[in-house]
């Protein structure tokens, strides 16, 4: 049902911005039914020490889609992944894994069901490439299982589908900065988590590199069905590889839905006081963002 | 919007984009032909080798340790005197003379060791050690403020300097952390804050220190100035075994926090989506450290600069990316009987261990800084 949906936004090239299939899970929208989403904030505020970023912030992410938050430097949009993460506590309201509250979890079994990918990861010394992805087993591990055959075979897999299998035995700090960005998806993707969040995952990429890891994205939200919550800053990359864009800014969700219905010129001069021109990718047919000389 | 989504577009320079969806050519660097070992295994077979290695070598060197001295001992006495084999006189200097000192030098080092190797792991930072986070020079103001304030009363000096002295270090080693850890925290303790607090402790408690000493009487001033430069000469059983027994438990609990440590090296936020409880490992880390480092305190004064090098010597025996556990506390031990040994039987006369430790380490953290900017990226 997914892949219809998805199939349905790559492809229409019909430039009528309402003729675009209605994103999945779109806030609000309680076509939802049984399954609970896979992400869910429930009126969410979240501050920095004393200043508000967001305030009673509801949004639904349902199960297998790519969803891509967009907005301004400092709108708040890693903001609010960093909550679905649980790297920062709302100060009201709560986000809920499948349903459940976040903190009625454990840390490991959350991180079972959800792994993110922070912004400025540190890269250890003396760790080679396999050392690092097999960090990504961390959540699967105890005390009395360390290491499992289940383990190494994640990683493999995790290593084969980020094309690092050749580069596994090289020292993590040798790495190009594309390869880099690689080794840490393969780390997330070896968490096999259903759910994975990716903090600007392409930023300081060329732009071969960020297209290299945004299919790497979408070829895993497609074979394994993973739920993606990523933010991006290129727009134009967002609209391709995305099912969903939620725009923030201005402390609120600015616009929510399907690439072609969300990025309009006016929604693009609200969030990011930008005067642009958005036309079909010739390659594509997603929406394609070009900025107006002032 | 629909007049300027509706233009179609010529763009005769279009990129030569690859198909979406489809398999894509990486951009695959050549690869190394160096790189056909196993992947990872290499790494624990060598941190296993070292490890067992520098075992070895501490215990020949523990044996060299309870030989030497006044009365001559060769090694094969040693050995059967050990195993009971030997004459009572031998049994005497053995067990109750030397065998003390040896294993209290063991056991200081150990709990330095790996005290040295849980901060500097925790902290990502090899300066974060014991000393730098304001734990050593807390004990040390206990254990002088003890001395000077009841040492003038001769009534309590013999039960004082075998049972109050260790405790007041202890004492102030667990205030002073728990102080610098209260006044790092910020909703969460950051390491980088940590280290600056606990430079601040170790400045403002060294100057308490001196001043008490300053204001002391000759004879208690002459006390704790011996004991703040760190001597293993006055150890005897009674001081060894409180310091093992909370070897003996912490370690274990410090080896728990082992897996959580490796994946710390990735920066807080990755650590917490990778399910590790970033502030209570920290916690629980410290704490280990700091009563690690309180139990080789009390036992011995401070010792400086072991715990600072036997982590950093242990992480470039073995090879690994961050101070391994087992294998600092080894090379902590190893430190800390050797210089014991050196300045029993090598030294024309009797140093304490503490300045030689300090000796040799005052330059290699000089040489590590030097050459740091270079080797430790992530650091």
């Amino acid at each position: 049902m997914t892949g219809t949906t998805d199939e349905t936004t790559r492809t229409a090239t019909a430039p009528s911005p309402g003729g675009a299939a209605p994103a999945p899970g779109t806030a609000g929208d309680p076509l939802v039914g049984a399954a609970p989403p896979a992400l869910a904030a429930r009126g969410v505020t979240l501050s920095y020490e004393r200043a508000v970023v967001l305030e009673g912030l509801d949004l639904e992410v349902a199960r297998g889609t790519v969803t891509t938050l967009i907005g301004a430097n400092g709108s708040g949009k890693s903001t609010i992944l960093k909550a679905f993460g649980r790297l920062l506590t709302p100060t009201a309201g709560h986000v809920e894994i499948d349903g459940a509250p976040v903190r009625s979890l454990s840390g490991k079994a959350v991180a079972r069901r959800l792994a993110i990918l922070p912004q400025k990861p540190l890269t250890p010394s003396a760790t080679t490439v396999r050392d690092l992805v097999s960090r990504g087993r961390h959540p699967h591990q105890s005390l009395l299982t360390p290491w499992t055959a289940a383990d190494a075979s994640a990683v493999d897999e995790a290593l084969a589908a980020t094309g690092l299998v050749e580069l596994a035995a090289r020292d993590v700090g040798t790495l190009s900065g594309g390869q880099l960005q690689r080794a840490w998806l393969a780390l997330v993707l070896a968490q096999q988590a259903e759910t994975i969040l990716l903090d600007e995952p392409t930023t300081f990429l060329d732009l071969s590199h960020q297209l290299d890891i945004l299919r790497l994205v979408r070829s895993i939200n497609r074979s394994r069905g993973a739920t993606v919550v990523m933010v991006l800053h290129d727009l134009t990359l967002a609209a391709r590889y995305s099912d969903r864009l939620v725009v923030i800014g201005r402390g609120r969700v600015l616009g929510d839905g399907a690439p072609w219905d969300v990025l309009t010129p006016e929604v693009l001069r609200d969030a990011f006081d930008l005067d642009a021109l958005v036309i079909p990718d010739p390659t594509s047919g997603a929406p394609l963002v070009v900025p107006r000389d002032a | 919007m629909s007049a300027s989504t509706t233009r179609p577009q010529p763009q005769p320079p279009q990129p030569p984009a690859p198909a979406p969806g489809r398999k894509e050519a990486r951009v695959a660097a050549p690869t190394p032909p160096a790189d056909r070992r196993g992947p990872g295994r290499t790494r624990r077979t060598r941190l296993v080798v070292a490890t067992g290695a520098s075992a070895v070598v501490v215990v020949l060197v523990s044996l060299v340790g309870v030989a030497a001295g006044s009365s001559s001992l060769g090694l094969g006495d040693v050995v059967r005197t050990l195993v009971g084999l030997g004459t009572p006189a031998q049994e005497l200097i053995v067990v109750d003379l030397r065998l003390p000192r040896v294993a209290g030098a063991l056991v200081v080092g150990a709990c330095l060791g790996l005290a040295g190797a849980l901060t500097q792991t925790f902290a990502r930072n090899p300066l974060a050690t014991p000393d730098i986070l304001g734990v050593t020079s807390g004990a040390g103001l206990g254990a002088v403020s003890a001395i000077v304030l009841a040492g003038g009363s001769y009534a309590v000096t013999g039960g004082l300097l075998s049972v109050g002295v260790p405790v007041a270090a202890v004492v102030g080693a667990l205030v002073t952390s728990v102080v610098v850890y209260g006044l790092s925290w910020r909703g969460g303790v950051d390491s980088y804050r940590l280290i600056l607090v606990g430079i601040g402790a170790t400045a403002t408690l060294t100057g308490l220190t001196t001043y008490m000493i300053a204001r002391a009487q000759i004879t208690e001033a002459a006390a704790a100035t011996q004991w703040l430069v760190g001597s293993l000469s006055g150890i005897s059983w009674a001081s060894v075994w409180p310091a093992l027994v909370v070897l003996a438990v912490i370690g274990p609990l410090a080896a728990t926090q082992s897996s959580a440590l490796e994946v710390s090296q990735l920066g807080d936020d990755l650590s917490t989506g990778l399910g590790v409880a970033v502030q209570r490992h920290r916690i629980v880390v410290l704490a280990c450290a700091v009563l690690l480092t309180a139990a080789a305190v009390s036992a011995s004064g401070p010792l400086e600069f072991v715990a600072f090098v036997a982590p950093q010597l242990a992480r470039r025996l073995t090879g690994t990316g961050r101070p391994p556990l087992l294998a600092s506390a080894v090379t902590g031990a190893f430190i800390v009987v050797a210089a014991d040994l050196v300045t029993r039987a090598v030294l024309p006369s009797e140093v304490p261990v503490g300045i030689l430790t300090a000796i040799i380490g005052a330059p290699y953290l000089i040489w590590l800084l030097i050459r740091g900017r270079r080797e430790d990226r992530s650091a």
